[in-house]
């Protein structure tokens, strides 16, 4: 290779070298991390926007009654959902789990689940609970009133424009829970089931 | 040898008669019985669950499928001593039927009244007693149940006015009788100091809907009360409850003029 020859190829280096450099920044620029703040900023608090509490309500909830024939209802706080049907989802949600403070009880058989909530423009709403409130009921027809009876009452008072509540299992329409009360219609309210509530119906956290 | 085996399965058929006959009058005593007159009404008896379905069952863990098998046979021997009377149980071992067959089978034998024999249970062991219950939609107010009728052509020309009920509300049309049925009951069982506080309810319960005559749901007592299951589960006690089912039934029969 000539004397010229190497000149060109070290230029070619070069100039190969200041044009990577260049691309490597501008690549660094746009897609890298942000640059740190200045010292000055740094030490400035920054301003925190403070997360707005969502509002709560007590919803009813219906339960046993202390004397083990009827239905009174108790209170629960809760948050505040922005539908009634999300609200009586919340309700339901609540309610499965609940365990009331002694002498009151929860209808509901351990270890139901909620599979989903559906509500109509007449005014029906459809609760899919898993098939372990009928596995696990204990039966009797009082009994299976007191537990259909304080699912439908707790949708209606968490949904009041709401008329009537069908209970499903796994999904599809049943004849009974544990082979009386007639789960093939919806049901409406059966206030003779029910009781005022108890001055000091709280349940336990 | 051919000896000794006859022997053998003769000794074997005598213990098997013995142990059959023994287990048949501990469910259902004998009485005599007269064949039905053609004129016969029909009673329905359902013990309630079966098969797979045991219902509840008492703290001994006797699961109320058999209580309201035996009594249901026992109702049916006490029963069927009048010859004016025939009683059908809508299932006479242990197989599940559906709600809706029970009640299918009261209609198609055009019952004069259907009796759902029912144990009931509580979370806990202080309710006690018998309570009867008749069908109550809770959607049933205001519900014209005596419609006039839709004249249709028949065979021959003419025509036949027919009423077309809702299937879930006919049972309605009988809510007076029924009420009266589970109210002599009721009757029967207070005399006995056996009634719940509850005594007659309504509900809407499965096996009622559809009936096409009076129906009533018998729960003879409380599995998880110790007296009540005293009674439900010894061959005294369900005599006894048979007797009181039976008389008011036949006093409910008697202020019911026959069709």
């Amino acid at each position: 290779m000539t004397s010229r020859g190497v000149t060109l190829a070290v230029a070619g280096l070069v100039l190969a070298a200041i044009f990577g450099w260049v691309l490597l920044a501008q690549i660094t620029r746009l897609f890298g991390p942000p640059p740190a703040p200045a010292a000055a900023t740094a030490t400035t608090p920054s301003p925190m926007v403070a997360p707005t509490p969502r509002a709560r309500v007590r919803m009813p909830l219906s339960v046993v009654a202390a004397d083990d024939a009827h239905l009174v209802t108790v209170p629960q706080d809760m948050v505040q959902e922005s539908s009634p049907l999300d609200q009586a989802r919340g309700a339901l949600d609540a309610l499965l789990t609940l365990t009331p403070r002694t002498p009151l009880s929860s209808a509901i058989s351990p270890g139901t689940t909620l599979l989903g909530l559906y509500a109509t423009d007449t005014g029906d709403v459809y609760v899919d609970l898993g098939g372990d409130v009928a596995r696990a009921h204990p039966g009797g027809t009082l009994r299976e009133l007191l537990t259909v009876y304080s699912i439908v009452h707790t949708v209606l008072d968490a949904m009041p424009s709401a008329t009537s509540v069908q209970i499903l299992i796994d999904g599809r329409e049943v004849e009974t829970l544990a082979g009386h009360v007639d789960l093939r219609h919806p049901l409406r309210r059966a206030e003779h089931l029910t009781r005022p509530p108890a001055p000091s119906s709280e349940t336990t956290p | 040898m051919q000896r000794r085996l006859s022997g053998f399965f003769l000794v074997l058929a005598l213990v098997g008669s013995a142990s059959w006959l023994r287990l048949r009058a501990d469910e259902a005593p004998s009485q005599p019985q007269a064949p039905p007159t053609a004129d016969a009404r029909i009673i329905v008896i359902d013990p309630g669950h079966g098969g797979d379905d045991a219902g509840t069952a008492s703290p001994a863990g006797l699961p109320e499928k058999d209580i309201t098998l035996a009594i249901a046979r026992r109702l049916r021997t006490a029963l069927d001593s009048r010859p004016d009377l025939v009683t059908v149980l809508t299932r006479d071992d242990d197989r599940r039927v559906s709600l809706r067959d029970r009640t299918a089978l009261a209609n198609t034998r055009k019952a004069a009244a259907l009796v759902s024999l029912h144990v009931n249970a509580s979370a806990a062991d202080t309710l006690h007693g018998a309570e009867f219950t008749v069908l109550a939609p809770d959607d049933a107010g205001g519900v014209a149940l005596e419609s006039p009728g839709t004249p249709l052509p028949v065979a021959g020309g003419a025509t036949r006015v027919i009423e077309f009920a809702p299937w879930d509300r006919v049972a309605l049309r009988h809510r007076t009788d029924s009420l009266r049925l589970a109210r002599a009951m009721a009757s029967a069982f207070e005399a006995e100091g056996q009634l719940s506080p509850r005594g007659v309810q309504s509900a809407p319960l499965a096996v009622l809907t559809g009936a096409t005559m009076p129906a009533v749901v018998a729960d003879l007592g409380y599995a998880t009360h110790a007296d009540d299951m005293a009674r439900l589960g010894s061959a005294e006690g369900q005599e006894a409850i048979a007797r009181q089912l039976r008389d008011a039934l036949l006093q409910f029969l008697v202020e019911t003029p026959a069709p």
